[in-house]
This record gives C-alpha cells, sequence and structure tokens, in this order.
C-alpha cells in the first residue's frame, strides 16, 4: 500500500458511505495529474514529493470534510432553534414547578430541621440538575429528527408563508398586569373584612347528635397577630393600588415589590411556627363530642401551618428572583431612554 | 493582525459566492477537475483544491453540471464536467446579476 492508497483511504474513512468509492477515485486522479505535473517539471517523483504533495492537499479529515458542506453537520439546525428555545424553556419551568412541588413536601417531612434542609435541597439539586439535562437530550435528539425529516421540511415551508399582520405587538416587561394587582387587592381586602369584622366565619361546623356545633379554626393566639397582619394588608393594599395608578414598572417599586414580599413571608412564617394558633385540635373536637375521626382531622389540620411555610418560602424565592432579575434587565437592556 | 485575520475572513465570503460562476463559466466545454483547477490558475482565479471538487459535486447534485467517467488517449480515467442545460440558464441569470452587481459596486466605491 503506497503512502497515496493510505492518504485516500484515511480520507474515505470520514466521506459518507454513499458516495465515498466516487469520491475517492476523483481524489485519486487528480492526485495523479498532479503528480504528473510534478514528475515533468523535477524529473522524478519520489516519496518526498508525494509527502509535499499530500501535505498540500490537505490533512485527510479536513479534505473529507469538505464534501459535506451540503449535509447536515449540526443536530439542530437554524429553522428549528427558535422552536428548540421554546420547547426547553417551556420543559424547564414545568420540570423546575414539579421539583419545587417536590422539594416542598420533602421539606415538609423532615420538618425544618437544619440537617433535613440541607439534605433535601442538596437531593433536589441534584436530582433537578439530572431531570433537566435528560429534558434536554430528549429535546436536541426529537428536534434532530425532526430536522433530518419531512415534517422539518414542512415547518421551514410552512416558515416561509407568514403575514405580518399576524404580528403580535412586543410584551413590554416593564409594564403591569392590572388583573394580578386587582386580584390581590381584593383579596386581600377580603381577607382583612374577614379577620377583623367576622373572625366567626373561620370555622369548621358539624351537626354532631342532631346538634350544630362548630369549632374556630384560629384561636385567639393567631390574633395576636392581628395588628401585624393589618398593616401588612394595608400595605399590600396600598401598593398595589399605587402599581395600578402607575401602570409600569420601576426600579424603586420593584425593590418595594422585593421588600414586600419578603416582609409577608417572614410574618407568615412567624404566625405558623407559633404553637397553638389553630383551634382545631384532638381536645376541643373530643370536648364537643366528636370522637369518630377526630385523630386524624386534628393531625390533617395541624399539618397545615408546615404546608403553608413550605408554600410561602417557596413562592416568594420564586418571586424575589423574578422580580430580581427584571430588575436587573431595567439597567442593561436599553442602550437609550425610552418615553413611556 | 486582528484586522487581517478580519479581512480574510471577508474575502473567504466574498470568494465563495463569485467561485460558482467562475466554475460555471468555465465549463462550457468538457473538463476534469485538475485541467479545470489549472484553467481557472490561468485566468487568475487561484482555488484551492479541497474548495473545488466539493463545490463540483454541490454545482452538480443541483443540476447545474453534469459529469461522467471516461479514459480520454490512453489516460488514467478520469471524470469530466461540463454545464448543463439548467446551469447555462442559471449562469445567464447570474451573469446579468453580476453585471448590475458590479456596476452599482463601481458606483459606490469610486
Amino acid at each position: 500500500m503506497t503512502l497515496m492508497d493510505k492518504y485516500i483511504a484515511e480520507v474515505g474513512r470520514h466521506l459518507p458511505r454513499k458516495n465515498r468509492a466516487d469520491i475517492e477515485a476523483e481524489i485519486r486522479s487528480t492526485l495523479e495529474d498532479m503528480l504528473d505535473d510534478r514528475r515533468q517539471t523535477r524529473g522524478a517523483a519520489d516519496d518526498a514529493v508525494v509527502v509535499e504533495l499530500l501535505k498540500e492537499f490537505g490533512p485527510p479529515q479536513e479534505v473529507a470534510s469538505r464534501y459535506q458542506t451540503h449535509q447536515h453537520q449540526y443536530l439542530i439546525g437554524p429553522r428549528m432553534f427558535p422552536i428548540f428555545g421554546l420547547v426547553s424553556r417551556v420543559v424547564f419551568a414545568v420540570l423546575i414547578a414539579l421539583s419545587l412541588v417536590g422539594l416542598g413536601t420533602d421539606l415538609v417531612k423532615t420538618g425544618f430541621t437544619a440537617v433535613g434542609f440541607a439534605s433535601s435541597v442538596g437531593e433536589w439539586f441534584a436530582s433537578t440538575l439530572s431531570g433537566l439535562m435528560t429534558a434536554l437530550g430528549y429535546i436536541v435528539l426529537v428536534l434532530a429528527i425532526i430536522e433530518r425529516t419531512t415534517v422539518g421540511r414542512n415547518f421551514e415551508k410552512e416558515s416561509k408563508e407568514w403575514d405580518p399582520r399576524e404580528l403580535n405587538n412586543a410584551p413590554d416587561p416593564d409594564q403591569i398586569d392590572p388583573p394580578d394587582h386587582i386580584f390581590t387587592i381584593i383579596f386581600t381586602f377580603l381577607g382583612l373584612v374577614i379577620l377583623n369584622l367576622y373572625p366567626n366565619l373561620l370555622a369548621l361546623r358539624f351537626v354532631n347528635n342532631g346538634l350544630q356545633t362548630s369549632v374556630p379554626i384560629l384561636t385567639e393566639m393567631f390574633f395576636r397577630f392581628l395588628p401585624w397582619i393589618n398593616v401588612m394588608s394595608l400595605i399590600l393594599i396600598g401598593f398595589n393600588g399605587f402599581m395600578l395608578a402607575q401602570r409600569v414598572w420601576k426600579p424603586l417599586t420593584r425593590i418595594l415589590s422585593i421588600m414586600i414580599d419578603i416582609a409577608t413571608a417572614i410574618l407568615s412564617i412567624t404566625i405558623m411556627q407559633t404553637p397553638g394558633i389553630l383551634g382545631i385540635t384532638l381536645e376541643a373536637l373530643t370536648a364537643l363530642g366528636i370522637s369518630e375521626g377526630a385523630n386524624e382531622l386534628s393531625q390533617l389540620i395541624n399539618s397545615i401551618p408546615t404546608i403553608v411555610i413550605a408554600i410561602v418560602v417557596i413562592v416568594t424565592m420564586i418571586k424575589v428572583v423574578v422580580t430580581s432579575r427584571r430588575l436587573f434587565q431595567d439597567k442593561s437592556r436599553s442602550p437609550y431612554p425610552i418615553t413611556k | 493582525m486582528e484586522n487581517d485575520e478580519l479581512v480574510q475572513n471577508m474575502l473567504l465570503e466574498l470568494r465563495r459566492g463569485v467561485l460558482s460562476i467562475a466554475v460555471l463559466s468555465q465549463l462550457s466545454k468538457e473538463e476534469y477537475g485538475y485541467s479545470l483547477l489549472k484553467a481557472l490558475s490561468d485566468k487568475g482565479m487561484e482555488i484551492d483544491q479541497s474548495t473545488l471538487y466539493p463545490l463540483l459535486r454541490r454545482l452538480e447534485s443541483q443540476g447545474l453540471l453534469e459529469s461522467n467517467w471516461r479514459i480520454v488517449d490512453e489516460a488514467r480515467p478520469r471524470r469530466y464536467y461540463v454545464i448543463s442545460p439548467q446551469g447555462r440558464i442559471v449562469l445567464n441569470k447570474l451573469k446579468r446579476e453580476w453585471s448590475t452587481m458590479t456596476e452599482t459596486m463601481q458606483k459606490m466605491l469610486s
């Protein structure tokens, strides 16, 4: 096997099987033509001339790669990339949300001890990361298949038939979402009215031996926090009303929003961690003559504070991260002032 | 140094588009790869063989060239390329576009 044979075989190793023999034959024919040329100018062609010629022709892998320029050299091409971004974002958001729910449940089970917390968060991080990587792999695989099939080609055809009139307005991240603020105001107000004026509504009602009895859900201990709850609720209503009037988010209002979220979370956790805030205890139920299922019911009700804490911590974390991200985007997004 | 690299890359892009027209224009009569390489070089269009052969194949797969293996004058087998009828139509269009483009560029650069 001559040096030229070895070279051609090496190029062939990196060529698609379909055209390999044909391309190899053409490279051989060209190399021999080039070698003939050198023989004529130099009189003879020894190994050194062949080496020089092959070096000039280029490294085998590089030569082979030039024959593949018209084929797919990427897993996900430009036409599929926007879909890849969209699908990845949706799948990642769903996975993270699900894993956060799992983390919350885990934290409830471990009872918020330092060791349990660290272990749950560690496990959550590892499993979430592994889940995200697996999901990413599947997304790439599916889109790579689509890219190489008729579906992909049809998609390209469809993407060319677009109508500019179908374009949506670019969403403005600084614009407030009024229903969100109206919803917060209404529910905070309702909460304030019930807690201050109709606390008796917050009770579990039973019919026992033909008599209607009730057990208040919240105790005197809970209502000791009422002034704090009122202050916090009024701040929340005031802030959301202010945002409805302003219509746009500004760095200062985003910072205020983060502070209110954190303060609300601290107050909620403090209340929920206080023992004796719930009135539905085994004793209370027994005193009312309810014995059947009383134990299970009181256990169920008394696990609520822990669940609430977990939800509050997770929701606050998400809200703070989202608001902080937008706060930093405010600073870097626009190179010139935009008149709203 | 950085500018040199930038210029090289831009020239490469510029040449890439021109090469197809150059190759099509030289294949009104049959040529095999190496003879075409020399014909282009004689006219001042230096092209690397590792660029030319894949380009010939691409033009052939697009239906702009035709090729066949032949032995001429008892030499070794060679693959001969010639422009196809479709290639002629495309080349004529490209020629017209090229004239307009060079005219425009002359105006812009003078």
